[in-house]
């Protein structure tokens, strides 16, 4: 009898144990997850986009109720929460305040969690390789340092030192035009000689991906300028007429491959000063995304839908700026 | 409503930060003002452990899954992102404090492990959130950076209702106070008071005489020491600790820790009655 009670004592200690360190196992499995995985894209912003996109879907969806909080501090997270939601749903209605706290925290998880440094920075966009940078890079970085020193005037300051709003020809036009090359920016990238800092490097970034998350994709630190407007998609042809076009004439095809024919989604445009600029450098990348800004464009204050019989839409954004989209 | 602030000019440590939560604890347990204090040294944990709060919120995030996942931040640092977003409002601020006693006493946690750079940055914007939270607090007590080689030191002195000028016992400090009263208008005398840090009752240098050297016509405020509410900080049982005082006998005077407390106790009383007087004139 003893001996059956010795046994089944060892026996309930052995399974109490294997459970503990089953727990614990699990636990440290869980931790290691948590950890940024380390590789070759990791700091690209491809990867970094991922990473907040997920972090504030974690932020904003975490049932607090679950974690045994006081009723007060209960109510002070659940009060921090609202916050953030309130800022993220207000940031896509072009509320600069809003768009302010998501780019701190934003700038916040990738320095703090996920550990873009000095180094590491450089892989999501090369600034240290002028080379290397896209004429979107080095416009976003003229217009950042710009803002540092003229806030919302830094387009109409960047625009009126390189007289960039001028009548001028360019290859391929018989009339002068008003646009804005890739070779301007160039150009000024180079004169500008700019020595940039790590804050600086990672607010761009922060921009980059708060941009094609939340915000305007290219057009948006543009259309927070103090311009008369900016429109987005109202020249060029759109994807689907040109894959209707493609399927008729060979020769068409050959031309939209060797981007000859200017796409809706490379069409950016500002009214500035009376005139209606074409920005060439910039552009969505891709339908999908011009169309995901243009329904951002008219979701504040409900302008009515866009839709084949009306394709265009005016709207008058949370911080007064109108936008046009088609 | 109003705001006091700790401060000193020395260069080295003379106990303000010691000094200052044992009066705001203090004020907290025995009158009924909405009480928030708040450090503004670079990387100064002393006040937010001093309640344990720290070890709580670490015990939280023990208990979640995902700790990363509620982790937005508190603090001033939090309250920063806030201001830099110009969407920081009066009814915000105790969101993001550690309440210690309830509707009585909240602390605001200090930048935390921030790089000196950034750290700057948000002491410029503790100017703000002071401002604002006094329109929602009855106090806030503030135990500010010493020297005045900052803009932002001097001008959170310039916009405090009370400065509590904090001192040494020791002689020399009476030709300190004497030399920034000379030479700075920032020791306003309608709104300053001068107290004792870390303070011994059997020296010579007693409250009295300091003040009869310094030709003050009250006697300057002190805050005794006491190991064990210094021992109290260190463990994180501050609360506890002054709860406990609470019971003590307060006319066995020869009690340290009584001592303490009625020091405290007259510091108060005398901020109340500064406070009161400020509000009168205007």
């Amino acid at each position: 009898m003893n001996m059956i009670n010795i046994l089944a004592i060892l026996l309930v200690l052995a399974i109490a144990a294997f459970i503990v360190v089953r727990i614990l196992v699990a636990r440290k499995n869980q931790e290691v997850e948590e950890d940024v995985e380390q590789d070759d894209k990791t700091y690209t912003l491809e990867k970094m986009t991922e990473f907040i996109k997920r972090r504030l879907d974690e932020i904003t969806k975490i049932n607090l109720y679950d974690i045994g909080l006081s009723e007060e501090e209960l109510k002070r997270r659940k009060n921090k929460k609202y916050e953030l939601k309130k800022a993220l749903k207000g940031c896509t209605y072009g509320d600069v305040n809003d768009k302010k706290y998501v780019k701190e925290l934003i700038y916040d998880l990738l320095s703090k969690e996920y550990g873009v440094d000095e180094i590491n920075v450089s892989k999501a966009i090369p600034f240290d390789t002028p080379s290397l940078l896209t004429a979107q890079d080095k416009f976003d970085i003229l217009l950042y340092v710009y803002k540092q020193q003229f806030g919302y005037e830094a387009l109409t300051e960047f625009i009126k030192k390189y007289n960039l709003a001028a009548l001028k020809y360019i290859s391929g036009e018989a009339k002068p035009c008003y646009v804005i090359t890739e070779e301007e920016i160039n150009d000024i990238y180079e004169k500008e000689d700019l020595l940039l800092t790590f804050n600086d490097k990672l607010n761009v970034v922060t921009q980059r991906i708060y941009q094609s998350y939340k915000g305007y994709s290219s057009i948006d630190e543009v259309r927070d300028m103090n311009i008369d407007g900016v429109s987005g998609g109202v020249s060029g042809l759109p994807e689907s007429f040109l894959s209707q076009v493609a399927q008729t004439d060979g020769d068409y095809l050959d031309q939209i491959l060797d981007n000859k024919v200017p796409r809706a989604c490379d069409s950016i445009w500002i009214f500035f000063q009376g005139k209606s600029i074409r920005l060439a450098f910039l552009s969505f990348g891709s339908e999908s995304e011009l169309k995901r800004v243009c329904q951002n464009i008219y979701k504040y204050n409900n302008p009515g839908q866009l839709s084949d019989s009306n394709g265009y839409k005016i709207n008058e954004m949370k911080d007064r700026i109108s936008c046009r989209c088609c | 409503m109003a705001i006091i602030t700790f401060w000193n000019n020395n260069t080295g440590k003379i106990g303000q930060t010691y000094s200052s939560i044992a009066v705001a604890t203090q004020m907290a347990i025995d009158h009924n003002y909405k009480t928030l204090f708040l450090s503004t040294k670079y990387n100064d944990k002393l006040a937010i452990d001093a309640f344990g709060a720290n070890v709580q919120v670490e015990t939280v995030k023990k208990l979640v899954k995902n700790k990363n996942s509620m982790d937005l931040e508190s603090g001033m640092e939090g309250l920063a992102k806030m201001a830099a977003a110009s969407r920081l409002t009066a009814e915000m601020i105790p969101n993001y404090t550690k309440v210690i006693f309830k509707d009585r006493l909240e602390i605001l946690s200090g930048p935390r492990g921030t790089g000196k750079q950034e750290y700057e940055k948000l002491y410029d914007v503790c100017k703000e959130i002071i401002n604002v939270a006094k329109r929602y607090y009855d106090m806030v007590f503030i135990d500010l950076n010493n020297g005045m080689k900052d803009q932002t030191t001097k001008d959170i002195l310039q916009m405090s209702d009370i400065i509590i000028f904090n001192i040494e016992q020791k002689m020399a400090e009476i030709e300190n106070v004497t030399k920034i009263r000379e030479d700075t208008e920032i020791l306003i005398p309608k709104k300053t008071m001068i107290l004792m840090n870390k303070y011994d009752r059997d020296s010579k240098y007693t409250a009295k005489n300091m003040s009869r050297e310094l030709g003050e016509k009250k006697t300057m405020l002190t805050v005794p020491y006491t190991a064990l509410y210094s021992e109290a900080i260190q463990e994180g049982s501050t609360a506890e600790f002054f709860i406990s005082l609470r019971s003590k006998n307060f006319d066995d005077t020869l009690d340290n820790t009584v001592f303490f407390t009625n020091e405290l106790k007259r510091a108060n009383e005398a901020i109340i009655y500064k406070m009161q007087e400020l509000q009168m004139r205007v």
